[in-house]
């Protein structure tokens, strides 16, 4: 929450409702860290999680990715305080290529942009 | 997406593969792109073609828009944080906090990179494996 994260509003309407904690907090980077590790190895030739099988894992993968590293804003459009705190996640958490490249590959083949609700 | 995708040159591969299949129970396979070799489950080497600035991440990373062949491994500390893994040939990717990437041409040492490749396995290989590597090369 501040500066580098979601409003104080914001932070403060989500911190409850998902356990925040600052102590967990270098656990919870660790942890994350470690499942975007394991997604970009499970990544080989294919074009999916599973080679040429599309899965949920494909879907839930490129809407994560989508969390960690924004699409601008012509293809995901986002109120700019909460741009910003995903963006400020970057510096401490780069998502791999295989993973980017693996979402481009998703939109571009099922998923539709812009993503709008 | 368009993308241009260059192939590894071959000659590039031959000799990677030469120290990777030498190493305990690794195995090689494509990659997303490029090449990657692979004990168990985690890739301990990986050499793709920057080419037309892609992949982007990479082009970034060795500030590079290419055609550049370059390889990315795992170090330890503290030889990952030498001084020298942020100079060219060597580049830092920010992706992976132990990664390590360099480019491969004409004035590579072979050598060097053969040894660092069998450190990045021991990095990841189990500890019976590693082993192995431990009294082959010593």
């Amino acid at each position: 929450v501040g500066e580098r994260g979601f409003p104080p509003m914001v932070g403060q309407h989500l911190a409850p409702r998902y356990g925040f904690s600052s102590d967990r907090l270098p656990v919870a980077r660790t942890r994350v860290g470690e499942g975007i590790a394991l997604l970009a190895e499970a990544l080989g030739p294919g074009p999916y999680y599973f080679g040429d099988r599309l899965t949920a894992l494909d879907v839930y993968s490129a809407a994560a990715v989508n969390i960690l590293d924004p699409l601008p804003d012509e293809q995901c459009p986002i109120m700019p305080p909460i741009r910003h705190a995903f963006e400020s996640m970057k510096s401490q958490l780069a998502v791999p290529p295989a993973l980017v490249e693996h979402r481009a590959r998703m939109y571009e083949r099922h998923l539709e942009l812009p993503i709008v609700t | 997406v368009s993308v241009e995708r260059a192939p590894v040159p071959e000659e590039i591969v031959s000799r990677l593969r030469l120290t990777c299949l030498d190493l305990p129970e690794a195995r090689e396979e494509a990659a997303w792109t490029g090449t990657r070799w692979l004990v168990r489950k985690k890739t301990f080497a990986h050499v793709l073609m920057i080419a037309g600035g892609w992949p982007p991440a990479y082009a970034k990373a060795a500030a590079s828009d290419g055609p550049l062949c370059v390889l990315t491994f795992r170090s330890a500390r503290p030889a990952l944080d030498a001084p020298r893994f942020r100079r060219p040939p060597f580049f830092r990717p920010p992706w992976f906090p132990d990664i390590v990437g360099t480019s491969l041409g004409g004035d590579t040492d072979w050598y060097e990179v053969a040894s660092l490749l069998t450190r990045s396995y021991c990095l990841l290989a189990p500890k019976k494996l590693a082993a192995l590597v431990d009294l082959e090369h010593e």
